[in-house]
């Protein structure tokens, strides 16, 4: 997998949107992401974990209590798929251009 | 807001609604441009076809003395000069969640405006999400572009 394709898989996950979106208002321990989407510390972990191998989040450091550690977005992988996105409307922009320039086209023969 | 969110793209055409949406469906394979993300299949692609109604197929054809092919789409509504919203089955299948291009056709100052939506790209799994970009327009994620526009 690539960058992008990571970044994709860890947010095709109901849970990992959720704390994406909770981490968009500020960082927050794993804990409180735990309880707000109501699943165990464990369960939490392991969606952290694939939240920061992806590169969408990171733990601060400078805690060495795992409990205190706040984890927060990283906004490079982000800009990547917006990147991406980009793209793909530009993909459909140029579709919908052929589809006016051929309606426009037919329409004056007839 | 992470749920049904969507990704749209508009044009204004200088025709009416009922000719626009015969335009579109009717004779997609006249205005729908070749290119490395335009097929799923593009060695075998050879053109592209809408077939007319409730339950018609968006078919990428594949064979062209039979028109048949991979269907990419089915429709679920069917409003000529109004309306069309196609299953894009590259992702998953019924009952399973899809996800859905709508397409609109409103009456504007000099013809019509043409709205497209896709929609549900949230509700992608992971191994689709992942495999989705190789084929470009179908692979819109829509709620990345909304956490973009909320965060700016």
């Amino acid at each position: 997998m690539n960058d992008l394709d990571a970044t994709l898989a860890a947010l095709a996950d109901p849970t990992r949107r959720k704390v994406v979106d909770l981490l968009r208002a500020g960082p927050r321990p794993a804990g409180e992401l735990a309880a707000e989407a109501a699943m165990s510390a464990p369960a939490m972990s392991r969606h952290l974990r694939v939240l920061r191998s992806s590169g969408l989040v990171e733990a601060e450091s400078g805690d060495d209590d795992a409990r205190l550690r706040l984890y927060r977005l990283r906004p490079e992988r982000f800009v990547a798929l917006q990147a991406w996105l980009d793209q793909v409307q530009a993909f459909w922009g140029e579709q919908l251009g052929a589809f006016k320039a051929h309606a426009e086209r037919t329409r004056r023969r007839k | 807001m992470t749920e049904g969110a969507s990704v749209t793209a508009a044009v204004d055409v200088a025709v009416d609604p009922a000719t626009a949406f015969e335009v579109f469906t009717e004779e997609i394979d006249a205005w729908y441009q070749r290119g490395p993300h335009s097929w799923r299949f593009p060695d075998r692609a050879v053109g592209i076809r809408c077939e007319p109604g409730v339950g018609g197929r968006l078919l990428e054809v594949h064979d062209e003395a039979t028109g048949e092919g991979f269907a990419f789409g089915r429709v679920t509504v069917w409003e000529p000069g109004r309306r069309l919203v196609y299953t894009d089955l590259t992702s998953s299948a019924p009952p399973d969640p899809v996800t859905e291009v709508e397409v609109r056709f409103e009456a504007a100052p000099g013809g019509t405006r043409v709205t497209l939506e896709h929609r549900g790209l949230d509700l992608l799994p992971p191994d689709v999400a992942a495999q989705k970009r190789k084929y470009g327009w179908q692979t819109m994620f829509a709620w990345f572009g909304e956490y973009m526009e909320t965060r700016a």
